[in-house]
Formats: structure tokens, sequence, C-alpha cells
């Protein structure tokens, strides 16, 4: 195998006759070269936006709307999670301890989501759900601008709660919406190498705004029922990205309709192009993305190596 | 897997004159009232200002007119268009949080979005510029210069609004050319 860093890859070049990939049209990041390479399978793994980025810059005479995108539904459905809605409380029973930095130690929990599993944990105003990561102990950071007050009370009282914190952060399904998009930039806006970037449509609708009012609710709830004293609750949901598990815009699906890849995440339109990262994801569900990515990888993987085999590809 | 294309010259399709290399996009940060920044070519690195004079709507876009510099050359009325921006993430400015409305449902904000909304990243267009007076022989007829803003003063902060509420107003779902009107007036009170 040979392995070529410094590489961007500027479009897919397709074979006229046949409509599918015979290889990329490559920069060099350093020299600014053009360089074309060649290969039986084209497999696209630059994460979330920046495939979705080259299907959509790849547009022949066979695919003028950008590569595998036949459905109409590349770019589209992108999601992330939304964080942000939190809260701080502190134990009675360890303040004044001797402070320590307990930075680092296993005191991380996650609660799992609880929300619409089933008919008894419905949630009228919103659908999916969200879960919690949590965390306890001090740090080096003695969270000072949390408390209130001034001068030598003011340090004391930091001083006695410092040892005794208790967070909970929100990690949240955002739902996966049709409107919520991206496209290559209408203005003309380029990278450094001449090649068209993104412009990305994506904001938040009520059912994540319900979400985020019912997980500060339950911050409360549940800090408080652990004996907990509260500090602060609430916040700002984050903006899309700011979580950077950007997922969806090359969505799988049983129907080319619908939907770009199909459950081997193969491109319904081109057989011998696979995406192979986040832009393959259906819905973002609550949970961090990686495992899920690597698993669907390795099952493409294999299915590229038997259908390669078969001679198919 | 992958196998790089040979593409040997043939006797009849012999090599044309070395095209000379074109810059695409460069990098700056704002700075006071214009934009600073380095490039790069052939192993030189150059540094550069953009100094914008005053600024205009021209077909629905924003426009800044000013000095293009490397050292002490310089290119005057460089024409800089504004063809899109990106949102800035973390901490509001505190001029923008002034103003925020509270949404009338009750329902959390999303951060830094809305009315809470502001730039972080400007990308211009600019017209062709002559490199040779610039002492470069680089292609500069269609050079894009990317802005990021982290405003460190108080003329860098009041910068940062006005071009968020002109983004908004020239380049949001329903823009306004009128509407911009005041706004043009106090950049070019600045510049």
């Amino acid at each position: 195998m040979t392995l070529r860093p410094n590489s961007v890859v500027r479009h897919i070049n397709v074979d006229p006759k046949t409509g599918n990939a015979k290889g990329v049209a490559v920069v060099d990041r350093v020299t600014f070269q053009e360089l074309e390479y060649q290969g039986k399978v084209i497999i696209v793994a630059g994460s979330t936006l920046e495939s979705t980025r080259l299907l959509l810059n790849s547009k022949s005479r066979q695919h003028p709307n950008g590569l595998g995108n036949s459905s109409g539904a590349l770019g589209h459905y992108l999601v992330d999670h939304f964080g942000g809605i939190s809260g701080m409380g502190v134990f009675h029973t360890l303040a004044g301890r001797e402070p320590v930095n307990e930075d680092g130690k296993a005191a991380g929990l996650f609660i799992p989501r609880f929300r619409n599993l089933d008919a008894k944990t419905k949630h009228p105003k919103f659908l999916r759900g969200y879960g919690f990561e949590c965390s306890a102990g001090m740090g080096r950071n003695p969270g000072a601008n949390r408390f209130p007050g001034f001068g030598k009370e003011f340090k004391d009282s930091v001083r006695k709660w410092s040892t005794a914190p208790v967070y909970m952060t929100t990690r949240a399904n955002m739902l996966s919406r049709f409107e919520n998009f991206v496209e290559i930039d209408p203005g003309g806006t380029v990278d450094a190498w001449g090649i068209p970037v993104l412009k990305i449509h994506i904001q938040h609708s009520d059912n994540e705004r319900e979400m985020a009012k019912d997980a500060a609710e339950c911050i409360e709830e549940t800090l408080k029922s652990a004996g907990a004293e509260i500090i602060s609750v609430g916040g700002n949901m984050t903006a899309p990205g700011k979580i950077i598990h950007e997922l969806g815009t090359a969505r799988m699906g049983n129907d080319k309709k619908t939907s770009v890849l199909n459950k081997w995440n193969q491109t319904h339109d081109v057989k011998n192009v696979f995406v192979t990262d986040g832009a393959a994801f259906v819905g973002a569900a609550n949970q961090n993305p990686t495992i899920t990515i690597m698993a669907l990888t390795m099952r493409a993987c294999d299915y590229i190596a038997d259908e390669m085999k078969r001679g198919n590809l | 897997m992958f196998v790089q294309d040979n593409k040997q010259p043939s006797a009849k399709d012999a090599p044309g004159p070395k095209p000379t290399a074109k810059l695409y996009s460069i990098f700056a940060l704002q700075r006071d009232k214009g934009f600073t920044g380095e490039f790069e070519t052939s192993k030189s690195k150059h540094q550069f200002t953009f100094a914008p004079a005053s600024a205009r709507v021209e077909n629905g876009k924003l426009q800044l007119l000013g000095t293009f510099r490397i050292g002490t050359r310089k290119v005057e009325n460089v024409a800089a268009t504004m063809i899109s921006v990106q949102g800035g993430l973390g901490a509001v400015p505190t001029l923008i949080t002034e103003r925020r409305l509270k949404m009338p449902s009750g329902l959390p904000l999303t951060e830094a979005t809305g009315d809470q909304g502001f730039v972080g990243a400007l990308y211009f267009q600019l017209s062709p510029i002559k490199a040779s007076a610039l002492g470069l022989t680089i292609e500069m007829s269609k050079v894009q210069l990317n802005v990021r803003l982290f405003p460190t003063n108080q003329v860098e902060r009041e910068l940062q609004v006005l071009l968020s509420d002109v983004a908004a107003t020239l380049y949001g779902e329903t823009p306004d050319a009128n509407a911009a009107t005041p706004l043009l007036a106090s950049l070019n009170q600045i510049f």
C-alpha cells in the first residue's frame, strides 16, 4: 500500500461510459501540484461534512447534482448533539474536606436516556431523548465564579464548598430534519486550494427546545433527590456544531429515492463508491458516535472484500 | 489498490510555458480598522494588510474599498466584496447580549444564534490585483480574503457588532439593503 500524505482531494473522477468512479483528482497541499489517481473502489471517509462536500463537488454529466445524489438527499438531514444545559450542586457531607487535587480520578457517571423508551416513558412534548454526563470531586479549578460573595467570607465559602461539587450536563438527540442541510456555497467561497466550500444551514426546532427545558428540570430534580444543594441549573443550548458530533448528510436507507447509501455504506448510484463515516448516519441518538462509525466501517470493509473476491467490484 | 496515473508528454504534445502559480485564498486577522495576515509563495513569506477606507453596498453585498499593502508596496482602490460569513461560537459580545430579546415561549435559547448571533469569520472576494505592483510573480486575479474576528479593543468590538448587523441585514433570510444604510454610515465613520 502507498500512503500519499498532503493530498487534498478535489473531486471524484467518473468513467463517462459507465458512470462508475474511476479515481480521484488531487491537489498537493504544499506544492499545489495537480495529480490524478485511479482505483477500482473509492472509499470516502473524510468526516461527515468533508465527505459530503467531496460528493457534492463531484459533478459530472452522469451525476449533475453531485455524485450519489439522484435522490436529492445528499447534504440533507444534518444533525449534531446538543449540550449546554447543565447543573451544579454541592453535597453538605463533602463540604470542608482537606483539599486535594482529584482531577483525573475515576468519578465519571453516565445516566442513559430514560425518555420515550416505551409507552410509560413517553413525553408529551418531544420525541427521542437525552442522557446526562456527570462528574464530581475537586479539580484544579475550585469553581469560585459560581459562588456569590466578597472578601474573607467569599474565600472561606469557596474553600468550604469547592470540596463538594457534583456536575451534570446534557447530551441530547437532535431530530433529523430535511430543512437542516449543507450545500456548496452559492457565494463561491473556496478554500486555500480553490475548492468550493460548504454553506451550512442548521437550527434547533421546538422538539430540541422542549427537550432542553425538560433536561434542566430533570437535573434539578435529580440533584435535589440525591441530597445536593443546587448552585446553578440551566444555560443555553449549544449551537449546532459545538459538540462536534456532526452526522448525517449522506444517509443510509433501503430506498434509493430517499437515501444516498445502502446498508453497506455503498452509494445507491455508483456501486464502487463507499462512504464510511458519520455522514452515513440516519439519526444521532444521544450517544457518542465513534464506536458506531467504526462498526459500520468494519461491516462495509468485509462487504467490499467479499464483493471484490466475487468480481462484483 | 491505487496507481498513480502516468502521464508522459508526447512529442506532439510539447509542454507550453509553465503557468503562473495562482493565489486562491489568504487568511487575515482583524487588527484595529483593518485586516493583517501572511501568505507564502515559492518559499517566501509575505505579510500583508488590507485597510478599508470606505464601505458601500454593491449588488446587495457589502463592499469595502481600501489599500492592499505588502511592505512598502501597495495597490489602492482594492474592492473587497463580502461573499459569505461564519457565525461565532462561545462568549457573545457584550454589545449584543445587552440588546438580546427573550423568546416568548420561555424555552431555552440556543447560544450565539438568533438575536445573540454574531460573526466570527468573514469571506471577501478581492478585485483583481496586479501582483507585480506588490513585487510578486503570482496570479492574483481572484483572491479570497478570509478574516477571523477576535476583537481585543473597543474599535474591533464595535466593528464586529456592525459587521454582524450588516451580515444579518444583507445576507439573512430577508435581505434589506435599505436597513443597511445607517449601518454603512457607522462603518464609514469608523473607517
